[in-house]
Formats: structure tokens, sequence, C-alpha cells
């Protein structure tokens, strides 16, 4: 059912926006001027300029994206320069702790949760309580602010960002509501959402990532761009053949969590290379109000190319 | 008086900087080559100003070998030590520069400070610091840092500070055999880890030649964490993989006796602690023989503010003994020769009690008796292994068939030991000569009837005042809380003529257990502790005749010249030692 609804809300997308081009004479531009498939170039040529040789001066190969990518974010993750304007949120980087510590002072109580078998499932990523826990008590406890202040001490939570470099922290209380944690710009800890915790408890690994995973309802999200090319983390299920298509989902690049009734497309997208559980997209249209799709947006990928037979 | 002089004659040295030169750290050296995974630098020590003076030369070479050698894996206070090799930069002015790839230790002395800062590994451009320790400024400084005892407790607050403190390897199969032998908890010596990674070991702090620590000495951390760690230059983070984590098991402190053999020597080992590694996770054999990190497991830099005040109060003490001119005396211990041998003989002893009633004889009269013991035992100081028995079977009586029997004597033994301390199930093989004197007076049968049970013929017997020699070989076995020792004794006593004539054989084994009753008390500033004692021996002892008189229900006229009686006791003690 899932995958039926979606592709109905994927070509009603593709009907909506033809009719956009219709009424206007012409397609909406699209960040870069790269041609897409629907110009006339296969989704096989796209993928070269992705991959090939000519292209490694400007585009660079997926895992290299990748690989530069997740430095990147990761040092992102403990920068506190103020960011203007409206931030994208999603998880990627995550640990889950019972308790997070703000309200007592002392270190995170952290899950012990298998990275090995926890990051194999989708583009998310976690740590091990154990190494964190002891990282966190042999790296020097230090933190640069903006501003021009004298360094301030981190609180327990800080410095759990800080030291792993994490993005989001799922507080799983046992007495208070769960909840996700991310950092400010100015690197404060904040509840960012509330979530409603599983009705069954959590055990394995398994269980912490279908859990969470199922409760964004969302395939992947944009994590970076190159030119019209969006990098996208989600499952490696779904990310299997070239040409498949994704819908960008207009005004949920700050939000952590979408409802499933969100279906109002930004922008189509194609699945032009991929690697384990990120792919590399090209924006074929998007909606006509929407000048760029910004990153952090959630998408929808169309499952008809990929096997139904579990859904 | 000498020291004082010295200082006299010493050019002051406003700002001596002393740089040692730990080696230091390594931009993307050989000690991440493992996989990247951190593994011991080596450490160049330097003083930062050159020493003005030839004499203040050799105390800045003491000095860096002291620190250096207490940073080096394996060398450092409770199993501490970071540096696989460590170099002194001398005060010739030929000296090279610090590799990049070792760390730096600098030391910078003057009048108003101590200063000793660990520089390691960096990012980009020059060494970032890692550690440092900062104490009150003495003319003295050099010679502080190479006292053993202070350079273990300079150590303890830079290791501290530092993402690991320790480093374990198993041993190699070349080493095992050896390792094996030497891994038992109560062994003083290496290997710091076990060959199956079960616990690991560290030394006590030294005592700089003493026999008793001069300044206050850190606990033990009761938790360490076992790890491997890199330095993730991106981040400037370390970034590790715990392996295991390890619990205090015990702390082993050395036998008195061997504290007093080892007395000036500066780096001997007072004890060992063993910290238990947990079963899980475990400690892989494999990831063992490559080496891992441990640190105490309330992480870095977490007891800053204990240990620095006890460094601080041991600089404070070495000051003052410098300041009174009596630095060399303080360092030694505190105490002259003499002094200390009346010290030793004085500070560690043993005294026991102890009572055992007969428990084999089946005979009438030695049913009867019972025995009291007195034994006490010098362990310091030149009559260290000096050993007084009093031996008391207090007289009995009884009839035999119309004979009236009787029994009692005394022994006074003195004996010293000689030992030999071994590794392994038997702790120590001791031997005793003895001399001594006896007090024999007894009336025996002498002859029995046919039904060899009726008593014909009473014979006394008696020895006073005989001097008595005797030889004790003894083996031991001690743990934590008991000590059990196995012994012979063979022993004779003959009177001279006028005092009777008789002699008294005795042949003698044994079995002593020793079960510590409890925690040492101080008493005047003396640990005293207590101990039951459980025993048994087998006696058998033959008397010859002197002068002894007869008395018999027959007309035989022959004379008996001797009787022999067999006999057990078994009994409790209480033991004080201190």
């Amino acid at each position: 059912m899932v995958v039926r609804s979606l592709n109905t809300a994927i070509l009603g997308l593709a009907a909506l926006l033809s009719s956009a081009i219709s009424a206007e004479g012409a397609p909406t531009p699209t960040p870069n001027t790269a041609p897409s498939p629907a110009s006339g170039e296969s989704p096989e040529s796209i993928a070269n300029r992705v991959t090939t040789s000519d292209s490694k001066k400007s585009e660079p190969k997926i895992k290299d994206w990748i690989r530069s990518y997740i430095k990147t974010s990761r040092q992102q993750n403990t920068s506190t320069s103020p960011v203007s304007g409206s931030r994208p949120r999603f998880v990627r980087r995550v640990v889950f702790a019972t308790d997070l510590g703000e309200q007592t002072g002392v270190q995170p109580q952290l899950t012990a949760i298998d990275p090995r078998r926890f990051n194999r499932l989708s583009y998310l990523e976690t740590l091990r309580a154990e190494d964190l826990s002891w990282d966190i008590r042999i790296n020097p406890r230090k933190m640069t602010t903006s501003a021009d202040v004298a360094p301030a001490a981190p609180t327990p939570a800080q410095n759990l960002f800080r030291v792993g470099e994490i993005d989001s922290v799922v507080v799983t209380s046992e007495k208070g509501p769960w909840y996700i944690a991310q950092t400010t710009p100015a690197g404060n800890v904040e509840q960012v959402v509330t979530i409603d915790a599983p009705k069954e408890e959590l055990e394995s690994a398994e269980d912490f990532h279908t859990w969470l995973y199922s409760s964004f309802n969302y395939d992947g999200v944009i994590l970076d761009r190159r030119g019209d090319l969006l990098l996208v983390g989600s499952q490696s299920v779904h990310l299997k053949s070239r040409g498949t298509q994704a819908l960008a989902i207009r005004g949920t690049h700050d939000r952590i969590f979408i409802d499933r009734k969100d279906r109002d497309g930004a922008g189509l997208l194609s699945l032009v290379e991929s690697d384990g559980d990120y792919g590399v997209f090209e924006v074929i249209f998007t909606e006509k109000s929407t000048r760029e799709i910004p990153i952090g947006t959630k998408v929808l990928i169309e499952r008809s190319k990929v096997d139904t037979t579990t859904d | 008086m000498k020291v004082a002089k010295k200082r006299k004659n010493r050019p002051l040295q406003p700002f001596a900087a002393l740089a040692i030169t730990c080696g230091a750290v390594a931009a993307e050296s050989d000690v991440f080559a493992r996989g990247g995974w951190f593994s011991p630098p080596d450490l160049r020590v330097e003083l930062q100003n050159a020493a003005e003076s030839p004499e203040a030369g050799e105390q800045w070479q003491k000095a860096c070998k002291t620190i250096g050698r207490t940073l080096q894996v394996g060398h450092g206070p409770m199993g501490m030590g970071v540096f696989e090799k460590w170099s002194c930069a001398s005060q010739s002015g030929n000296n090279r520069q610090a590799r990049r790839s070792e760390w730096l230790l600098t030391v910078a002395t003057s009048n108003e400070s101590l200063n000793i800062t660990i520089f390691g590994p960096e990012t980009g451009g020059g060494r970032q610091t890692m550690a440092t320790v900062s104490l009150p400024g003495s003319n003295d400084s050099l010679r502080f840092l190479g006292d053993t005892e202070f350079a273990d407790l300079v150590a303890m607050v830079l290791l501290d500070q530092l993402p690991v403190s320790q480093w374990i390897t198993a041993p190699s199969r070349t080493e095992s055999s050896d390792a094996k032998k030497k891994t038992d908890s109560r062994s003083l010596h290496g290997p710091f880890a076990s060959s199956d990674g079960r616990s690991i070991r560290g030394r006590f702090l030294r005592s700089g030649g003493g026999l008793e620590p001069k300044f206050e000495v850190p606990s033990p951390p009761k938790a360490l964490v076992v790890y491997r760690v890199r330095l993730d230059r991106e981040s400037d983070l370390w970034r590790s993989r715990v392996e295991a984590t390890a619990t205090l098991k015990s702390s082993n402190a050395a036998p008195k006796h061997e504290l007093r053999k080892s007395r000036g020597d500066i780096d001997a080992v007072r004890g060992v602690h063993v910290w238990t590694v947990s079963d899980s996770p475990t400690v892989s054999t494999s990831r063992l023989r490559h080496g891992l990190w441990v640190h105490n497991a309330n992480g870095r830099g977490s007891r800053q503010q204990e240990l620095l005040t006890i460094l601080t109060s041991a600089q404070k003490s070495l000051a003052e003994a410098s300041s009174r001119g009596d630095l060399d005396n303080f360092m030694r211990g505190g105490i002259d020769a003499l002094t200390s041998a009346l010290m030793d003989t004085a500070a560690s002893g043993y005294l026991g009690f102890r009572y055992g009633k007969q428990v084999l004889a089946g005979d009438e009269l030695l049913d009867k008796t019972s025995f009291f013991g007195f034994l006490t035992e010098i362990r310091g100081g030149p009559l260290e292994g000096l050993r007084f028995y009093y031996d008391l079977l207090p007289k009995v009586s009884a009839d035999r068939d119309g004979f009236g029997t009787e029994i009692s004597w005394s022994r006074f033994i003195l004996g010293k030991s000689f030992g030999l301390e071994l590794d392994g199930i038997i702790d120590r093989i001791d031997v005793t000569p003895k001399i001594g004197m006896w007090n024999l007076s007894a009336t025996l049968p002498s002859v029995l009837a046919e039904d060899n049970k009726t008593v014909t013929r009473v014979q006394t017997f008696g020895v006073k005042r005989a001097l008595s020699l005797g030889l004790e070989p003894g083996i031991e076995s001690k743990g934590d809380w008991y000590l059990m020792r196995v012994w012979a004794a063979y022993d004779i006593a003959l009177s001279i003529g006028a005092l009777g004539g008789g002699g008294v054989q005795s042949y003698r084994y044994g079995f002593d257990g020793y079960f510590t009753a409890s925690p040492s008390i101080d008493v005047f500033g003396v640990p005293v502790s207590t101990a039951i004692l459980a025993f048994f021996f087998f006696e058998s002892i033959d008397l010859t005749d002197g002068q002894g008189k007869e008395t018999t229900s027959d007309s035989t006229d022959e004379r008996i010249v001797g009787v022999g009686y067999d006999g057990g006791y078994a009994g409790l003690g209480v033991v004080l030692s201190w």
C-alpha cells in the first residue's frame, strides 16, 4: 500500500510539474544548467558525469563525496558558528542515552548498542557507548566559543556532542518523555522534538534502528549538494536502480519527523549513482515556487523499482 | 655539613631553566604505525637552561635519568609508564634537537619555581602541551628530581594528565616460561600483564632507599580501563576502542625482611598491586601481544587535585630538609646507620604463646601432660632471624602398678635462622642452628612384666642445665592471610657430670599454621597485627641415665641406662607481629 500511494504521489507531482511547464511554456530552471534525463540525456550518462575521469575535477566520485561529506559534517557538528536562517535538521550520527545529564551535571548515561549491526542498516550511524564514554574522559574538556569570551567548560551534554561529533542524541528516559536533542548554533543542547516511546521494549540494535527510522516517515534525507546533484542518505535497498525517482518534500529541511500526510513536492529527483546507503540524485523538476531544494529536505523514494514483494 | 658547604660554593642559578626533553610527539610517525593506533613513543628530556656548574650538570644527569626511567613503559609507579625509550639532553652543549617523532619533556627550574612539561603530538605546527606541573622553586630542585620516591610522585601527576598512562603487553613466547614463574600475584617482579590477559600488575611507589616512604603515598586506582587509542588529527581528539576494564584485586606489600635486605636500594620494589581484568569484554591475547593502553577509569586528570597536594607536600619536605642541610640524609630515609640498625631491630618482630595437649601417647602419665611454649623472633636489624624459645612441660604424676611416675621438663633455646626466599608454592626454606639449656626430671617405667603392661621397675632420670645443640630446617608457604610452616628438629642435650650426667635427645617434626586474626593496629606508631596459631608436633625423646635412682619390685640388679617415649601435642596459640 505504501508503494502504491507513494507512486501515486510521485506521478501526481510529475503531472503537477508538467502542467506547470505547459502553463508557463518552459520548465522551471533547476539551480544547475546540467542536462537532465528529461532533456534527453540518459541516466547512464549522468552517472558517468559523476564517476568518469573527465568529471573528476568538478564532480568527485561518490565514495569521495561521501567521505568528504562525513568528514565535513562531523566537523560541523562541533562547530558553534552562528548560522543565519532556518537550520537544516535531521538525524545521521546519533547516540542513544537514558540520561543526558543536563539536570544532574553527571556524565550522560549511554545505551550500549552494537554499531556494527546498527550502522549497516541505513545512513544512520551510531557509536560504541563504551568507546564514546571513555573518549569523553580522555579528551580535555575544552570548548571554544564564537563570541569573544573566555572559553567555557562545556556541560556534560555539550561534551558528548563535541567529543562524539554527533548531531543527535535520542534520549530514552525511563521517567520523562523520549526526545531528540541537538545543539543550537551557539553550542547549547536543546530538546528538538519529543517522540513517542515504542510500545515494546527495544533490545537489539535492529530494534532501535527500525523504531527510529520508521518514526521519521520518510525514506531519506538530502545531506549535501554539488551543483544539481544531491547526496541523499537512505537505505541501500532503495538505491539499487539508476533512474529510481524520489520526491523531495517541501518545507521539511528543518524538521526531524514528518507526517504521513506531508506529500507536497518540492522537486522530483532521479538516482544516478549509489554506494551503499548513499545515493546521488539529480534534480529533474522543481516545483515552480522552489528555487532550490535545501539541504535537510526529506525525500520519499519510488518503490516501483524496488523489490515490492515485502510491501 | 657537606651538603651545606656544597650549596655555599655552588653559583646561584637565578633561573636555571631546566628542560628535560622527553621523547616526544609523533607527527604521522612510527608511534601511529600500527594500524593507526597509538603506541609508546620515545621521550627526549631537556633542561631548559644549561646547568651552570659541573655539579649541577651531574645533578641534572641524575634527575633526567630518574624522571626518564620513571616515565618509561613498565617502570613507573603502579605499572605506569608510556614511553618506549628516553634520552637525556646533556649539558655539554653538544646536543641534538628532539626528533619530531619524540615527545619532549622540559624542566625549567629557578629559585621561584620548578616547571615540568610534557609536549605531545601536534596536529599542525609546534608541539602541543600534554601535561604540566608547577612547584615552588628551590636551589636543590634538580636534586629533588633525582630522588626516586619524589620522581614517582612527579610521574603520577604527569601521567594522570595524559590520555594514556600505562602500556601493557603479553610476554613473548620466549619470555613466557619466565613469566609463568613471575606472574604470581605476590611476586615483586614483572611482567606487568599476565600472559593470558587476566590481570594487570604494578609496583608500589618506591621509598627512595628508606624502609618506609618519606612522603604520603597515593592510593592505587580502584578501577582501570584497558583500550587502544588513536589521535584523530582532524578533530584533535583521542579516539579509543575500549577492550576491557579491570578492578583492584589486592595490594601485596613486600615482606619486611625483603625490604630490609634492599635498604638503600633506591629502586627496591615495596610491593605489587594487582588488578583483575573483567570477563566481559575480555582482552584477547593477540590484542595484548600488540599492546594496550591502561588508565585510571575515572579518566584523564581525575586525580590532579589529590596528587598535586601530595606532590606539593613532598616538595615542601625536601625543601625543608635542604634548608637545614640534611637533604642527603633525608633522601636516604632519614636516620643514620647505627640508629637505623637499632630501630630496625626493635621495629619488627614476632611474639607468640601457645598451649597444647598430648594427643597421641596412650600412657597414663603422658596423657596428662600439656605443653606451654613461648617464641619470639627478631625480624630486623643485624639480629634479624634470631629466635628465642622457652618450652615448658609442667610436672605431672601418675601411679603405675604401685609405682609413682612423674615427668617435667623445660628448655631454653636460642636460634638463628638462615633462609632462602623462593617464588612458587614454597616461599621460603630456612635452617636454624640452635643452642640451649634443658632441665628434665622424670621417673618413668623402665621395665615391664611379660604382659608388656605391668610395670615392674621405674627409674628416675634427670638433667639439669644441660647444654643442648640442635638444628631445625623448615619450609614456609604464605598467602595474604595465612602462613604455613612444616619443620623438623633434632636436639641433643648432655649434662656435665656434676650436674647429673644424663642426656636427652629429641626428634621432632611438626606443622604450624598462622592465620591473620585482625587488621594491623597502630601502637605507638608501629603497626601491630595479630594471628591465631594452630600447631601439631610429634616428639620422640630418648633419655639416658646419669646417676638416676632405681626402684624395683624384683631382685634384678640389672641397671637400665635409658628409656624413650613418644608423644604428640596439638594446640592453639596467639601471635603478635609488628
